[in-house]
């Protein structure tokens, strides 16, 4: 699909094209930023480029290692990603197969497990062996480490010694939705790549072309993606809507409800959502709060359209705008604390919660 | 030498060690033969060697202290005619002046020379008996069971002993003798200075049953605190109180305390040399920190010292223990294992760095900072000696191994690294 | 494409291949084996990315094809059969047996999604003995490091300048070199370290046979082509350390001792060696060797005086006995020389007997004495 079928990511590509035409590519490469936003498509071209058989500085998509590549079964090109961790080998390797088979279809996909994920060290031991044996068939060797930040700390020791003394012919591309979990001894030894959010107007497009849905719809989903391809696909595929349908539910209760009630009902998302899509349902109460805010200021140029009666129906439980504002203001924060400073989900909902119960106008429901 | 309380066993570590097979054996031995248990403490062990390298201190008022100026300005030890004014182990250095003015007081800072006096300690204790274990530098325990043939009555091994003590090195010392080790501390504190005090089976109850429940060894002052609002204040209310109500207030150690206060104890005398299991060091320091650049620069001096030693005992180690102690003496311990045995100082202080990191915002005042190595194993790497292939020498263990033959000729204070502090 | 062979036939050739097929793999196809029909012959091949292992049988004409089945199946398919003639027909996507009464049928993955395997350019082919090959193998094979901290000594370096060639394996404990002059070698000059995995292949398929094997030095791989079969390896990538500064020149220090005695002597010193050292101890006095050992654990301690030819000073030095072992399994002769320095520098050790045109030597770094 070579670099130009990567969505937007034009300083990332800048950056590698001119590496690959002077021949001066890094030896290990951090490519970081939100999910979804085309780091692992990124990494394929890169190695895909790095070993064409056409020699041009970029995939030519039509040769015997650009195509095992895309397969995902280029001897020399090592894929290596988060699994759950089980015992038995079996199950290791299906879990493996099925994580290829879905960036296959489509390399924007976040692919998500139903229990907690690591990068065994073992994956990274025998990496320690392998980068020292030459190429098979192609020219050089290239080592995708997806989503890094899944290493523990004996992984990521053991990554460091490879990334110390990386044999001439080897690079080492690591992507990672969260660089501040990574081993800083790790980073500093990489060239780091920013990956922004995607405009919304390239999503949309993309996704009318590739999914055949209307422009009404693509946009729909462009717009409460927050810049990120795959997450769109995640809304396309219709499986956020339990979420975001529990999260209008939350928001009904937390404006309504009784303390009691709204624990209760706190308690009841925490067990039915993991990690992150709780962290996801503090970006829904971002959203819709704009939203509702938007709708007080006489605007129904929505995110969330598809939830306007909902949005209308909430908009009149706050009075001021500038409570909304709050709302706002706070759920972002909470999401924040949740992700990077390791806040209590729990507790953040719960608060959140009870400060919209306090912000939101009871008075309107009693007559 | 691994040194335990005395009487610190679990009901269940005490049953364990009854049904293990070498210890039915001893048991069978011991059947027929009452354990005697003599515990050996050196009276005003430091004021007195002071006093004997001094003569003209000799009846006077001797206070030895830590070095005020590092703060550990405590008594370490007090001559009798100080402990007259009130002066105490323990005690802060300012304290014991008010209370004495004119008392003499001495830095003790010449580990050196405690430790020879100890070690010749040891000599004679092993002219009685090879069941020494020594408890601290100036107390040790002795198992004579059996050595009437040899030395006839307890009481007069003992007066045979404190002879000697006396004789060869001129200090005086308090004996106890009793059948564990329990009673043999407590009887050796009972009748101080020179004394000689014998707790018979018989005698047990009525000797314990008046005494405060402080006296035990292994009793401090946080379960007196709460043993008393149970209204518990002598052993022998504790031996009586229904030990139910003691286990769920103590947990297992409920057990313990029941047993003590009846004066059971089944520890043995660990008389051999154990396998070791952690090696460590800790610093009070000179004052306290907060910044992060300081209390690295105390972790790198504390894992080099760590990492000397290991090396020294050809050991290896994969658990890394900091312990922190904050200016309002909380103290906290982190500790994490690492992949591969090391005893390298910079791996340890990589690690005792990240655990500081948890430990240390940055906002507390830090007092005292310990580091130690556990999960030891021996260090076979270092015996199989390698070709000098110049791609593979490990400059670090070159480093170590100049940086500790500097050490052995010159002194520990000789080399560090250029960011430890020192402790001089 | 369509053809037939007698079952023996085909079971000793997917037995061969059977040997790279790895038991676990990150890449599913790993574990089906290539079959590829072209020039009427018949090729069958399978790879673990590390060793390749492929092998030829002629056939009548037949179309070109290929296809990779899984290896496991087809093997046990083929030893199962009784011995007969049988039929296999490839199409593009299956592979179907016919055997006297039945059929059998595998469905496989195209051939293009099957790693390419190293091309056999017969034109850069070199003979060399087979004998001569496996004797170096041998002889250094067991020094060969394990330690993957240290990559580049997980091979054996092979050394090849004009006539001359050389084997070296060390895994920073001891050493053990091999060089042999005038071979076939003409005028060819380079340093490859080969990975021990196929160079075990290699012996155990060449000692059944004792002629030339075809040695193709690639860029990144080396080829060993045995006529119906060739092997193939990646290499280990550079560079080797600088093996000459470590060998101690000559010393004063000199032991000949008999080998059988030694070998025998130090087989009895490791069974009360300490299980974790297996130290023993070397003392040497004026033609007199001492051997002792000693396990605490076991309370037991053992020691052995042998005669022998030393004139230098008294010296002791401990050796792990299984390295001795390993190197005395390899001297050949009746005597065997220490050349030794002191109780912590390296020991030379070879053979009394110097034979034309061969040159091998090990090294053993002692263990240290203390406690």
């Amino acid at each position: 699909m070579a670099f130009a079928e990567v969505l937007d990511q034009k300083v990332p590509k800048k950056i590698l094209c001119g590496a690959l035409r002077k021949n001066f590519l890094a030896s290990t490469y951090l490519f970081y930023g939100d999910q979804g936003t085309g780091k692992w498509a990124m990494a394929l071209e890169l190695a895909k480029a790095i070993n064409c058989e056409k020699g041009q500085r970029e995939a030519c998509d039509a040769c015997s290692s650009c195509l095992k590549i895309d397969k995902m079964i280029h001897p020399d090109v090592k894929m290596i990603f988060p699994v759950p961790s089980v015992k038995s080998k079996e199950k290791d390797s299906k879990e493996i197969e099925r994580y290829k088979k879905l960036k296959q279809e489509e390399p924007y996909t976040i692919v998500r497990f139903d229990r907690k994920v690591n990068i065994p060290v073992e994956y990274i031991r025998t990496l320690q062996r392998e980068i020292h044996l030459k190429p098979f068939e192609g020219k050089r060797k290239v080592i995708i480490i997806a989503e890094a930040e899944k290493m523990h700390n004996s992984s990521a020791n053991s990554l460091l010694k490879i990334l110390e003394e990386p044999p001439l012919d080897v690079n080492v591309i690591l992507t990672s939705n969260d660089v501040n979990k990574l081993l800083p001894t790790v980073v500093s030894r990489c060239q780091q790549i920013r990956f922004g959010k995607i405009p919304t107007s390239i999503i949309e497009e993309k996704l009318m072309e590739a999914y055949h849905i209307d422009k009404e719809k693509a946009s729909y989903y462009a717009n409460i993606c927050n810049g990120s391809y795959g997450k769109a696909l995640d809304f396309l595929r219709g499986e956020k809507e339990n979420l975001r349908r529990d999260t209008v539910d939350l928001l009904g209760v937390a404006t309504h409800g009784k303390t009691s009630q709204i624990i209760q009902m706190v308690n009841q998302m925490l067990n039915r959502w993991d990690r992150n899509s709780i962290l996801e349902m503090f970006e829904f109460l971002v959203s819709i709060s704009r939203d509702i805010y938007m709708v007080q200021e006489g605007s129904y140029r929505l995110i969330n359209s598809d939830m306007a009666s909902d949005v209308v129906k909430l908009s009149e439980k706050f009075e001021r705008q500038n409570k909304v504002e709050h709302v706002f203001r706070m759920a972002d924060q909470i999401r924040f604390d949740c992700q990077i400073r390791n806040a209590s989900q729990k507790l953040g909902l719960l608060s959140l919660c009870l400060k919209i119960k306090e912000l939101s106008n009871r008075e309107a429901i009693i007559p | 030498m691994i040194i335990r309380k005395p009487g610190i066993y679990k009901l269940d570590e005490i049953n364990d060690y009854l049904a293990s097979p070498n210890m039915s054996n001893a048991q069978s031995q011991y059947a027929r033969k009452e354990p005697v248990i003599l515990h050996v403490d050196m009276d005003a062990f430091f004021a007195s060697v002071e006093q004997k390298e001094r003569p003209w201190l000799v009846g006077k008022p001797v206070v030895v202290g830590g070095d005020p100026q590092k703060r550990h300005g405590v008594v370490a030890a007090a001559s009798y005619a100080a402990r007259e004014y009130g002066i105490k182990a323990g005690m802060p250095l300012l304290t014991a002046k008010r209370l004495c003015p004119h008392a003499i007081f001495l830095i003790g800072t010449d580990g050196d020379k405690y430790e020879y006096v100890s070690s010749h300690l040891l000599g004679i204790f092993y002219q009685f008996t090879p069941q020494v274990e020594p408890y601290s530098i100036d107390e040790a325990f002795l198992d004579i069971t059996g050595c009437e043939r040899l030395f006839g009555p307890p009481a007069q091994l003992a007066k045979r002993l404190k002879e000697k003590i006396k004789k060869q090195l001129g200090l005086s010392c308090s004996v106890g003798i009793a059948p564990n080790k329990l009673l043999a501390k407590l009887a050796s504190s009972l009748n101080k200075p020179d004394g000689l005090t014998l707790i018979s089976r018989d005698k047990i109850k009525e000797i314990l049953s008046p005494l405060e429940v402080t006296k035990l060894c292994g009793i401090g002052d946080k379960t007196e605190r709460v043993l008393s609002s149970l209204g518990i204040h002598t052993l022998g209310e504790l031996a009586s109180y229904p030990v139910e109500v003691l286990k769920r207030k103590f947990g297992k150690n409920g057990e313990w305390l029941h047993l003590v206060a009846n004066g059971i104890d089944c520890s043995p005398v660990f008389s051999q040399i154990m396998p070791e299991k952690s090696m460590g060091h800790q610093r009070t320091l000179p004052e306290d920190i907060t910044q992060p650049e300081d209390i690295n620069s105390v972790l790198l001096a504390l894992s080099s010292m760590v990492a000397r030693r290991l090396r020294e005992k050809r050991f290896v180690g994969r658990t890394i223990t900091l312990r922190v102690r904050y200016s309002d003496f909380v103290s906290l311990t982190r500790s994490e294992t690492i992949a591969r045995p090391t005893c390298s100082e910079h791996i340890i202080f990589r690690v005792a760095q990240k655990l500081g990191l948890g430990l240390v915002a940055g906002i507390r005042r830090v007092r005292l900072l310990g580091l130690s190595v556990s999960h030891l194993t021996r260090d076979r790497q270092s015996l199989q000696t390698s070709l000098p292939f110049v791609e593979y020498i490990d400059k670090r263990k070159r480093i170590y191994s100049v940086m500790d033959r500097i050490r052995d000729r010159f002194g520990e204070e000789s080399i560090r690294w250029a960011g430890a502090t020192t402790f001089v | 494409m369509k053809f037939s062979l007698p079952k023996s036939k085909i079971l000793s050739c997917v037995q061969d291949v059977m040997n790279a097929i790895p038991t676990r793999t990150t890449l599913p196809v790993l574990s089906n084996m290539l079959l590829e029909t072209s020039n009427s012959k018949l090729k069958l091949a399978a790879t673990d990315l590390d060793v390749s292992v492929m092998a030829t049988i002629p056939l009548g004409s037949t179309k070109k094809g290929a296809l990779t089945i899984p290896a496991r199946a087809f093997y046990d398919i083929l030893r199962e059969l009784p011995e007969c003639d049988v039929e296999i027909h490839l199409t593009e996507n299956r592979i179907e047996l016919k055997a006297e009464r039945g059929t059998y049928k595998l469905s496989g993955i195209p051939a293009e999604e099957y790693p390419k395997l190293p091309i056999v350019n017969l034109a850069k082919e070199i003979k060399i003995s087979g004998s001569d090959l496996g004797k170096m193998i041998k002889k250094t094979i067991f020094a060969v490091s394990a330690d993957e901290t240290r990559p580049a000594l997980n091979g054996v370096l092979w050394q090849t300048s004009g006539k001359d060639m050389q084997m070296v394996a060390t895994d920073g404990h001891r050493l053990a070199r091999i060089s042999l002059k005038n071979t076939k070698l003409k005028g060819l000059h380079g340093d490859i370290i080969v990975p021990p995995k196929v160079l075990n292949l290699l012996i155990k398929m060449v000692e059944q046979e004792d002629e030339e094997v075809g040695v193709i030095f690639g860029e990144n791989n080396i080829i060993f082509n045995l006529g119906d079969t060739v092997l193939a390896s990646r290499l280990i990538e550079g560079p080797y350390p600088n093996f000459e500064q470590v060998i101690p020149k000559d010393s004063d220090k000199k032991m000949v001792v008999n080998k059988e005695f030694l070998t025998g002597a130090v087989r009895r010193m490791s069974i009360l060696a300490n299980t974790l050292t297996h130290q023993v101890k070397f003392s040497l006095k004026k033609d007199n060797l001492e051997l002792s050992s000693a396990n605490f654990d076991l309370g037991g301690e053992a020691k052995e005086s042998l005669p022998c030819d030393y004139v230098g000073e008294h010296l002791d030095v401990g050796y792990n006995a299984s390295y001795v072992l390993d190197v005395l399994k390899q001297l050949e002769g009746d005597d065997v020389v220490f050349e030794l320095g002191t109780e912590v520098s390296a020991g030379k050790i070879y053979s009394m007997e110097k034979k034309e045109g061969e040159d091998y030597l090990c090294l053993l770094m002692p263990l240290r004495l203390a406690e």
